[in-house]
């Protein structure tokens, strides 16, 4: 009965209640106010819900007695909202805080709450619009505080990266790479960009100092993609690119007839300056003798492009060419046919699966880059396997093995800025009167037996005329016959076990493999060029760098309550040996064919060995409290070959602490300032890099070197370095403090960090008296001082459903100063390292003025201070016009930029997308030395820009603010200050468009995902010169190099 | 417990997998260390043998090298780089354009700040460090012969070096015997020495010299690419000419003559490449593989090789003056290219160096018997034996012109005579810009009809600031023992 009564009552209760239930109608949007479509709403502590509608809107039936709803929805912060007597609301839900990401550090992850250093992740969307072959390369401007110096154009090539300034003077500067987790030694360019998960760039001691011996110049963590839980996909890439050049070269006279009037120019003032003769009769003589020499004058320029007599090509009386004169032949214009448009295709598949007890991924990429200069590229062959086996619940055992082969095409390298063989400066320095191929005197081209159009070598075989550049180059020729290979196998091959027990530890194992291998063809055709009287050159060389690592974690994990600590303790263990082999043989008898057999002269052979190891002990302690606080410790203590036994071990340790003021009880309040994190870290980093003083890295710098030299058929030993047993590790104390930041809704992030980065014991080369036989000595001298800033700023001024846009700008500022010297001052070359002052601070002859009369450079002499070698205001300063006794001074004037960065933006509106990279860089001098070549006159036959023709001193301009540019003399454009130049610059980097389509109907087809993508890479470049490009060097030296390549890429992207 | 045990087992793992204590020792195994000479040296008489005479040959090798300096430069390749830029300095050699070794050709070289002032100084400094490595290394008490001789053999280099230093950053030893010249080094320390004055620095050439002649007595030399007693006395002749110790120039230069037959009209004709000519005491010999192909002598003064000089047109000719000195059926006339030259090169140029047999593989001239004839007959003539000096010359120039007779000069005549008959022999073999500098005689470039181009058109007194290098900027930042005081003027 009673039971019966109960349920009676029961029923009846429910029925009331129903009779009592309210209707709530409302509409869920996000901040923006664009409606949400599928949002959860639910009755607070029950099952009782709905979902949003199209409109956003929803109508519930609540019970009797609910008193709030909670809405959630993917990606926003879920909301409690109040309906006690409300029966129509408006729901705005927040973005909210998405999962707590997760960073690869040193030797493994951590919760990005719990990094109190300062770490930079770049994701793989960002990786993927890469166009460059060396990911890095395409990274500029998007990382604060890491400068990425393009170097060259060519592709495949590395980029130069500094991390916070610059780490040392005469060591190495470069960041650490570490590939999942290994230390790495090969080239980034051998690795697919798709393969990467992500990129951390670590940047501070706390996140540094467990690579200790590695990590004073920053670390870059690459991490592959890898199999995850739950399912299998597959990810096809297909695009197709266009390549041009991007940056449009100086302003170089293409006109044959500007061209000989500039070279007339130049004969003449010559005559009139310094022959002393009257303007008439030195322009007479000038146009006489200007493409033969018929009175020995010293200057000729040998061919004569037009249907006149040599004597009558120019008019004396105009310095132009004769009027009615026409053109015999029309050279053709070399930069057409060294230059040419060209292809680059990549494709891309690759299939990743995952389960309970393992996962999977395997990846398969191909990239053919043609490069838009004549037998230059890059082609990359990847494959990429990696598997984890979830064994027991505590054993996991994986691996993975990557394979790539790359080749690439290189024709200007070992060809130095200014030879002629470098295309490059060929383009520059050749006088458009210069065909390509042979012309009679008739003006026909020249063939050969074979019907073939020959090459003008300019030696007077093909045709009658002879060149005085570079005679017996043909740089279009001959490049197209040489070969400049080099060919690499990189197979990286990894294993690891993790063995967990008791409650919270695990025992790591990783052991990696790593091996280089190169085959590096060099081939100079004898057809004409460099080796054309030795019957060809060839070289074959093969090297192969071999690194292998073990590392021992042993760690701990646990979490209790509102306390997290972890801990980790390992060793590691590193070889790495590099064998090198080459021969080198001449006398071929195909001129095109570069393999060793098919010549016949040995000139050398040459084979050694280098061998490099390191071992440490290291140590990280992290704790958080309550997502508030969090505190991290490092050691690590190492050991390494380069130094000797007694000095061979240092010590590196970072802490860093971070507050989480939003978590704070007392903050829940403050509802402006969404997220505020403060962090600080210090810490002590070493760097064991030194390079001999030529270049290329000494492994033995504590041991005098001697080479073996051949002295007839015995041998010869010559001192080639001294070794110092006392040097040892550079060390660099890195502090950092800052704060990350959200604001308004999360629609407003901004970053900062100031940091200092302190140098010493400098490993350097340091100069011993020339006159004591011995070059230079390594040894520790010297401290230098890096500080700056870096500020990052993301916006997102509209987000709504179907719109969203992100700005992100970010800049970096820093100053470097020598704090210390062992001498007072060290030359070198155009800067010179003085206590006081940064690293990169000019000091050369500075350039006056022209003197009106005579069109003569002057630069400033005397007024320096016997003493100290500075200005002194008590001495006068005068000019002179002799170069050799001009003064060095300091020019207050530094290659480091006063702030540099970037500015991104993205737009997403429905299944569009858009983004826009721009790079920057404000203030720094470069010193543009290729340009003010171009006005040298003294090598008859090169080429000028064309501001020598209206902006140099001439008898008729007296007033110009160059000086006179004169066949007999260059030493009015000698370097001095008048190289410097402003390298400030802004680049519009990247733009990309992208439509994804990802409906019903693809579904139903198997397919997740389509997404068609443009890029367009390097497109715009804003710098004080035409033809300047200061993101090709650290200091903006410029030199003869690849200039960038501009890509426009389609492609189709396909997930299933 | 198991787990406890299996986690202090882990713990210990961690630390047995440390590396052997020899783990992080490494070899080389590209250049030689010093530990591994020390060792191969000490092994046995034999082996330091072995040693010290590879560092003699290192240093033969260093003098013919590419790129001594720094900076790659095609204007550096040792010794005989040295030899041309310094004739460009002097009278008697003209380059038609400004390109390599225009540098020395227009006086720029000479300034502290130029590669060209560097090159040079450097090159002999190292050759002195090395010298200094073998003479510290063998004991002075040294029993065995063959080592006394490497060390005899290393002395003589280092006074040539010290000889040919003190005579580019000083004028002449007559007269400037209390000036600065060089610093000296023993080879004890790498700290920065003082100028030494001029009458220290040769006090040390002849003291190096001397010994390391008597120190050669009864050595037979491998090839001539080595030194002997008679490139020592060779050396000597020269030094004591240069000081005018007329009698021992005489007696050295007649030493060292002795047994090195002048050569044949055809031989003197042939290009002045080939280490098998009779007359060269010394010489280094270029193959394939020492060849340092464009930077090299012969692609710099070779104007019928496919160099520099004769691709390029960067001709080296004679000085018309000198030219007009040869008597026209002189042979030697025949070695610079006259009007209409058959080789199509223009009036003036020579084609006394040519190395027309291989690519760039002709041999390096640096003594040859002649020198000594000359040495021997301009000490004969300043020590009252004319008679004796005109039949050196007799002996020497007859062969080459028919119509040479027996000179009727005397005196200061003489003297001429013997200098345009060097000037002509020794033309571009590095002589003529010392002996302007020894013998007083002013540049003049500068003159009615002169084929010196622009770039090096003008005038400087022998004894000028133009005359003598500065010291490298180098050098001076380097060494505190040398300040801006010390240098030499502008």
């Amino acid at each position: 009965m009673k039971k019966r009564s109960l349920l009676l009552f029961t029923l009846l209760f429910v029925f009331v209640s129903m009779g009592a239930q309210k209707v709530v109608n409302g509409t869920v949007k996000d901040e923006a106010g664009t409606p949400l479509i599928g949002a959860n709403v639910l009755v607070k502590d029950t099952d009782v819900g709905t979902i949003s509608d199209l409109d956003g809107s929803f109508s519930l039936t609540v019970p009797q007695g609910s008193k709030a709803l909670v809405i959630s929805y993917t990606g926003f912060s879920s909301q409690e909202i109040n309906i006690e007597g409300i029966s129509s609301i408006e729901i705005i839900l927040a973005e909210g805080t998405v999962l707590e990401e997760i960073v690869f550090v040193a030797y493994g992850t951590q919760k990005k709450s719990e990094i109190t250093g300062a770490v930079t992740v770049i994701k793989s969307d960002e990786i993927e619009k890469v166009q460059a072959s060396n990911v890095i390369k395409g990274l500029d401007g998007k990382i604060s505080g890491v400068q990425i110096i393009q170097d060259s154009g060519q592709p495949g090539s590395s980029p130069t990266v500094r991390i916070r300034g610059i780490g040392s003077i005469s060591g190495s500067s470069e960041p650490l790479y570490v590939v999942d987790g290994v230390p790495y030694n090969g080239d980034i360019s051998s690795i697919d960009p798709m393969d990467i998960e992500s990129i951390s760039v670590l940047k501070d001691a706390s996140a540094n100092a467990l690579y200790g011996h590695r990590g004073a110049n920053g670390v870059i963590i690459v991490n592959t993609k890898k199999g995850k839980k739950g399912g299998m996909s597959v990810t096809a890439d297909f695009s197709l690119g266009h390549i041009t050049r991007a940056v449009p070269d100086y302003n170089i006279i293409t006109d044959p007839s500007e061209f000989y009037q500039a070279a007339f120019m130049a004969s003449r003032n010559n005559l009139i300056i310094n022959e002393g003769m009257e303007a008439s009769e030195a322009s007479a003589l000038a146009a006489n003798n200007l493409i033969t020499d018929v009175d020995g004058l010293g200057y000729q320029i040998g061919y004569n492009n037009y249907d006149a007599e040599d004597g009558m090509v120019i008019d004396p009386t105009t310095g132009k060419v004769r009027a009615g004169t026409n053109f015999l032949y029309t050279p053709e214009n070399w930069g057409d046919y060294l230059f040419a448009n060209a292809l680059k295709t990549k494709a891309y598949l690759s299939v990743a699966s995952g389960t309970d007890k393992s996962s999977y991924f395997f990846s398969f990429g191909n990239e053919q880059n043609e490069g838009y200069a004549i037998k230059s590229g890059f082609d990359r062959t990847s494959l990429r396997f990696s598997m984890q086996q979830y064994v027991k619940d505590y054993l996991e055992i994986g691996g993975t093995v990557n394979y790539s082969h790359t080749i690439q095409d290189a024709p200007i390298d070992g060809y130095g800025s200014g030879t002629y063989a470098n295309l490059f400066n060929w383009a520059r320095i050749v006088a458009p009167i210069y065909p390509i191929f042979a012309y009679d005197a008739e003006g026909n081209r020249v063939q050969g037996p074979t019907g073939d159009d020959l090459y003008d070598f300019g030696d007077g075989k093909n045709s009658p005329w002879i060149r005085t550049l570079g005679g017996t180059q043909n740089p279009y020729g001959v490049t197209l016959e040489n070969i400049q290979n080099n060919t690499y196998d990189n197979i990286l091959g990894k294993i690891y076990g993790t063995f967990r027990f008791l409650d919270g530890f695990y025992f790591t194992y990783n052991g990696s493999a790593d091996v280089r291998l190169g085959t590096l063809t060099s081939f100079s055709t004898p057809i004409g060029g460099d080796a054309a009287n030795a019957g060809g050159r060839g070289y074959a060389t093969s090297t192969k760098g071999f690194n292998i690592t073990h590392q021992e974690l042993l760690g701990y994990q646990k979490d209790y309550g509102i306390h997290s600590v972890s801990a980790l303790f390992g060793h590691e263990s590193s070889s790495y040996n590099y064998r090198y082999l080459r021969a080198h043989k001449t006398n071929f008898l195909l001129s095109d064919q570069a393999f060793l057999d098919g010549a016949v002269i040995i000139e050398e052979v040459n084979n050694f060995e280098r061998d490099y190891k390191v071992e440490g002990y290291f140590s990280r302690l992290s704790y958080e409290f309550d997502q508030k606080y969090a505190l991290n410790l490092s050691f690590r203590r190492d050991a390494s070959s380069v130094f000797h036994v007694d000095n061979r071990w240092g010590n590196f340790w970072g802490a860093g602490v971070s507050w989480n003021i939003t978590n704070e009880d007392f903050f829940k309040d403050v509802s402006f300032i969404d997220h505020f994190r403060v962090k600080a870290s210090i810490g002590q980093l070493g760097n064991d890099i030194v390079f001999y003083p030529g270049g290329g890295r000494n492994y033995y710098p504590f041991r005098d070197q001697y080479q073996v030299v051949k002295n007839g058929d015995d041998v010869g030993i010559k001192l080639v370095f001294l070794g110092n047993k006392d040097l040892t590790w550079e060390k660099s104390s890195n502090m950092n403090v800052g704060f990350e930041s959200r604001f308004a809704n999360n629609r407003v992030g901004l970053d900062f960090d100031y940091f200092t980065r302190k140098v010493s014991d400098l490993l350097y080369n340091r100069p011993l008296p020339m006159s004591s036989g011995a070059p230079s000595i390594p040894q520790n001298i010297g401290d230098m001082t890096n500080k700056g800033f870096e500020v990052t700023l993301n916006l997102t001024p509209v987000k709504t459903k179907d719109f969203v846009w992100d700005i992100n700008l970010n800049g970096t500022h820093y100053s470097n100063q020598i704090d210390s010297l062992p001498q007072p001052f060290i030359d070198d070359g155009r800067f010179r390292l003085t206590t006081g002052r940064s690293r990169y601070d000019y000091h050369m002859k500075e350039f006056s003025h022209v003197d009106p009369e005579t069109g003569d450079a002057h630069w400033f002499v005397g007024g320096l201070d016997a003493e100290t070698g500075e200005i002194n205001p008590d001495e006068e300063r005068t000019t002179t016009a002799n170069y050799a006794e001009a003064d060095e001074y300091y020019m207050d004037k530094s290659a480091i930029p006063d702030l540099y960065g970037g500015v991104s933006t993205s737009l997403t509106y429905k299944d569009f997308d858009l983004g826009i990279g721009f790079s920057y860089q404000y203030g720094g001098f470069g010193y543009d030395g290729v340009y003010y070549n171009l006005f040298d006159a003294t090598q008859s036959g090169q080429n000028f820009v064309r501001e020598v023709l209206d902006q140099t001193w001439t008898p008729e301009n007296t007033t110009a603010e160059l000086p006179r540019v004169d066949a007999a003399t260059g030493e009015n454009f000698y370097g001095s200050s008048m190289y410097l130049i402003d390298a400030s610059y802004f680049a519009l980097k990247n733009i990309s468009i992208g439509y994804t389509l990802n409906n019903k109907a693809l579904s139903k087809a198997g397919i997740t995902s389509i997404r068609f993508y443009g890029i367009a890479d390097n497109i715009y470049l804003k710098s004080a010169r035409q033809g300047f490009d200061p993101r090709l060097s650290l200091t903006s030296l410029t030199s003869n190099e690849y200039s960038l390549m501009r890509t426009l890429t389609a492609g189709l992207k396909i997930n299933f | 417990m198991k787990k406890l045990l299996l986690f202090f087992g882990l713990v210990g793992l961690l630390f047995m997998v440390s590396c052997n204590k020899d783990y992080l020792d490494t070899q080389n195994k590209e250049y030689v260390s010093a530990e591994q000479l020390d060792e191969l040296a000490a092994s046995s008489p034999e082996a330091l043998l072995a040693v010290s005479d590879g560092i003699l040959g290192g240093s033969y090798a260093y003098m013919r090298e590419f790129n001594t300096w720094t900076g790659g430069r095609h204007d550096d390749f040792g010794q005989k780089s040295i030899d041309l830029g310094l004739d460009l300095m002097s009278n008697d050699v003209v380059q038609v354009k400004d390109h390599w070794f225009g540098n020395y050709y227009a006086y720029r070289g000479r300034t502290e700040p130029f590669s060209t002032t560097h090159i040079v100084w450097n090159f002999y400094y190292s050759l002195v460090k090395n010298m200094n490595d073998i003479i510290s290394f063998i004991p002075d008490d040294v029993e065995r012969q063959d080592l006394k001789y490497v060390k005899a053999r290393a002395m003589s280099v280092r006074g040539l070096a010290y000889y040919n230093l003190v005579r580019v950053y000083q004028h002449t030893y007559a007269e400037n015997q209390s000036s600065a010249g060089v610093p000296l080094y023993d080879g004890s320390s790498f700290d920065g020495q003082p100028r030494s004055s001029v009458q220290l620095v040769y006090d040390q050439i002849l003291a190096d010299l001397n010994e390391s002649f008597i120190g050669l007595e009864g050595y037979t030399r491998g090839g001539i690419t080595d030194i002997d007693q008679s490139v020592v006395a060779g050396l000597l002749a020269r030094v004591y000419l240069e000081i005018e110790d007329y009698g021992n120039a005489a007696s050295m230069a007649n030493t060292a003559k002795s047994g090195y037959p002048l050569m044949s009209n055809d031989e003197w004709m042939s290009g002045f490449s080939n280490i098998n000519n009779g007359e060269w005491l010394w010489g280094a010999d270029i193959d394939a593989e020492t060849s340092t192909i464009y930077a090299s002598f012969f692609s710099h003064m070779g104007n019928l090789d496919p160099g520099y000089a004769g691709l390029l047109a960067v001709y080296k000719s004679i000085d018309m003056r000198l030219y007009n000195a040869i008597s026209d059926s002189d042979i030697r006339k025949s070695a610079f290219a006259g009007d209409d030259d058959v080789d199509g090169l223009p009036k003036y140029a020579n084609k006394k160096f040519k190395d027309l047999v291989s690519f760039f593989q002709g041999d390096y001239l640096y003594m040859r018997s002649a020198e000594m004839y000359l040495i021997e007959a301009e000490a004969l003539a300043n020590s009252g034996d004319e008679a004796g000096a005109k039949a050196l010359l007799v002996e020497l120039i007859g062969p080459r012109d028919p119509n040479y007779n027996t000179s009727s000069n005397t005196g200061q005549a003489l003297l001429n005579e013997i200098y345009v008959q060097r000037r002509i022999e020794l033309w571009g073999e590095g002589f003529a810009w010392f002996d302007q500098k020894r013998l007083g005689v002013d540049l003049v470039r500068e003159y009615e009809g002169s084929n010196h181009t622009t770039l090096g058109n003008f005038n400087y007194a022998y004894n000028a600031n133009e005359m003598i290098y500065q010291i490298p900027e180098d050098e001076i930042n380097a060494n505190d023992q040398i300040n801006a005081e010390d240098q030499n003027p502008l």
